[in-house]
């Protein structure tokens, strides 16, 4: 997770608009808008069932939403040709004939949009596939077909990267990578939009994080949004005398069970330390307190109940 | 190469790079030649021209089937999504491209079994059935008909692949359609059983004796189910979601 509240964000490349689905009388996305923005990795975190995955789908052309649009560049995706140089996806829908080797796998995909046989075995590097290319699909791994699904959205080079559970059957080794492959993605100014219905997973790697639940998006901004907002641990002194000062100018103060420090809420560590300075208080420790992401996830995701 | 090239070219390069068509070659042979054995050597003296037309036969069934397990394995193993994203090119003209590249190779597939089926069936009937030998046009008549059923056989099963997309579904309606559905049809009227693209197969392949129809009549006919069902299968994927 980097955190870089700081800087100007760039602007989104993929916007979803009011995205719905229904399937017959069953709806699996209800409405739901967010966007994707160049040079940052977005989680897109739900817990099973939730529609991540026909979101995905959608964002990539692959569904018709019943309602709503994606925006791809400002320009709708329905009026848009496919273009492996502008979306690359790793998702269900996307897989591989057991039947053929990796490499002969991805260069008919390469056939298809006109890309050298010289791409494949970039990818092939890329993926870390390079000791399995002319095995049969069928006989891979989940990893390795997962590898080999980033294989090829890789191929085209796509300004976005749509990744549905591409953890799901790594090792911590295989993890690793991906997080580093991603970040490497989002270094570069491509927009990675990777799916996951574990947040410690992401946490890791993502700058925004998109939360949906029974097809319906519950939250949509920065991680560093959305774990701040926990207090500031505190210790005085003169507690008592800190504490005045404190409810004075409108915080709220909680003893932690030792009775040490003081969790400050509703003021930010600069109007802490002044309010301290001025009512003649030293203070030891000023820690900001981050909410624990995890929690806050499975507060949004309702799973906490 | 123009663009639609580049979609076959890439359509048949994953189709030559699983055994499917080499295990359907191989059936496709093999019944052939049981075919021409059976009816050149199991069925008693054959007099009739019409007779020893049935062992070159061939067996344009499995075609149909080589059809049909082609394309919706794109289906059963999600490669028909990656196809249409990396193209550039609509799912309609992904799915042209891949009946067309299905029907070359249901071509070759078709001449190689009916040169097979000649291989056998002509020196069979040469040495053990008695009265007149074929002639070469009858020969090429058979051929020709048989050749251009298993092109139509396969192009049928991958329009009827393509619209099902399902492979169980589609291979059992194409059992139900090729095998029940005729018998059915014929017992309540059984010259209809010739304007069916299964009763058409059956006059291409074993001769117009007995049918209603003639054999430019059950080929025309059998093009325009073909063309129609791939047509229907064009049309409709730009209507269908692509997961």
């Amino acid at each position: 997770m980097t955190d870089t509240p700081t800087l100007p964000r760039p602007p989104a490349v993929l916007t979803a608009e009011g995205l719905t689905k229904r399937y017959g009388r069953t709806p699996a996305v209800e409405d739901v808008s967010f966007e994707v923005r160049s040079g940052a990795v977005t989680g897109f975190l739900g817990p099973n069932g939730a529609g991540k995955t026909t979101m995905l789908a959608m964002l990539a052309g692959l569904i018709r939403p019943t309602r709503g649009r994606v925006l791809l560049g400002g320009v709708p995706l329905s009026e848009r040709r496919p273009d492996a140089r502008r979306i690359g996806a790793s998702i269900d829908a996307c897989g591989a004939h057991p039947g053929r080797s990796a490499r002969q796998h991805l260069r008919a995909l390469a056939g298809f949009a006109r890309l050298p046989a010289a791409r494949v075995d970039e990818v092939l590097v890329d993926a870390g596939l390079t000791h399995a290319a002319d095995r049969r699909v069928g006989g891979f791994s989940l990893g390795m077909r997962q590898r080999l699904g980033l294989a090829a959205a890789l191929l085209g080079d796509p300004e976005v990267l749509l990744l549905d559970e591409p953890a799901n059957g790594l090792d911590p080794e295989g993890i690793r990578w991906l997080r580093s492959l991603m970040r490497a993605q989002a270094a570069r100014g491509r927009a990675v939009l990777v799916s996951s219905h574990l947040l410690s997973e992401a946490a890791q790697t993502i700058d925004d994080i998109v939360v949906v639940r029974n097809g319906r998006l519950v939250h949509a901004g920065a991680v560093a949004d959305l774990a701040r907002g926990g207090g500031v641990w505190v210790r005085a002194d003169d507690p008592e005398l800190f504490i005045r000062a404190v409810v004075r100018a409108g915080g709220r103060t909680t003893p932690d069970p030792a009775g040490t420090r003081q969790l400050v809420e509703g003021l930010e560590p600069p109007a802490i330390t002044e309010l301290a300075r001025q009512a003649g208080v030293g203070l030891y420790e000023l820690t900001p307190q981050h909410a624990s992401l995890e929690d806050v996830f499975l507060e949004l995701t309702g799973a906490s109940r | 190469m123009s663009p639609f090239t580049t979609l076959v070219a890439a359509e048949l390069r994953k189709l030559l790079t699983i055994r499917t068509a080499l295990w359907f070659a191989l059936g496709s042979v093999a019944l052939a030649g049981l075919n021409a054995v059976i009816v050149g050597l199991a069925s008693g003296t054959l007099d009739e021209v019409g007779e020893k037309e049935e062992a070159l036969g061939g067996m344009p069934v499995l075609l149909l089937f080589f059809g049909l397990v082609t394309v919706t394995a794109e289906w059963r193993h999600h490669t028909a999504a990656p196809a249409v994203l990396l193209s550039g090119r609509s799912p309609r003209a992904v799915t042209v491209a891949r009946l067309t590249a299905t029907t070359i190779v249901g071509i070759g597939l078709a001449l190689l079994t009916i040169g097979a089926a000649c291989a056998a069936a002509v020196p069979i009937l040469d040495i053990h059935q008695p009265g007149p030998a074929l002639t070469t046009a009858q020969i090429l008549s058979v051929a020709g008909g048989s050749a251009l059923a298993g092109a139509l056989s396969v192009m049928l099963g991958a329009a009827l692949g393509g619209l099902l997309r399902n492979q169980i579904l589609a291979i059992v309606t194409g059992v139900v359609l090729y095998f029940i559905a005729p018998s059915l049809i014929g017992m309540v009227d059984a010259s209809a059983v010739d304007d069916t693209p299964f009763g058409g197969l059956q006059v291409l392949t074993r001769g117009v004796h007995g049918a209603s129809h003639s054999l430019l009549a059950s080929g025309f006919a059998l093009v325009v189910w073909a063309l129609g069902l791939a047509l229907i299968a064009v049309l409709a994927e730009d209507r269908r979601d692509l997961v």
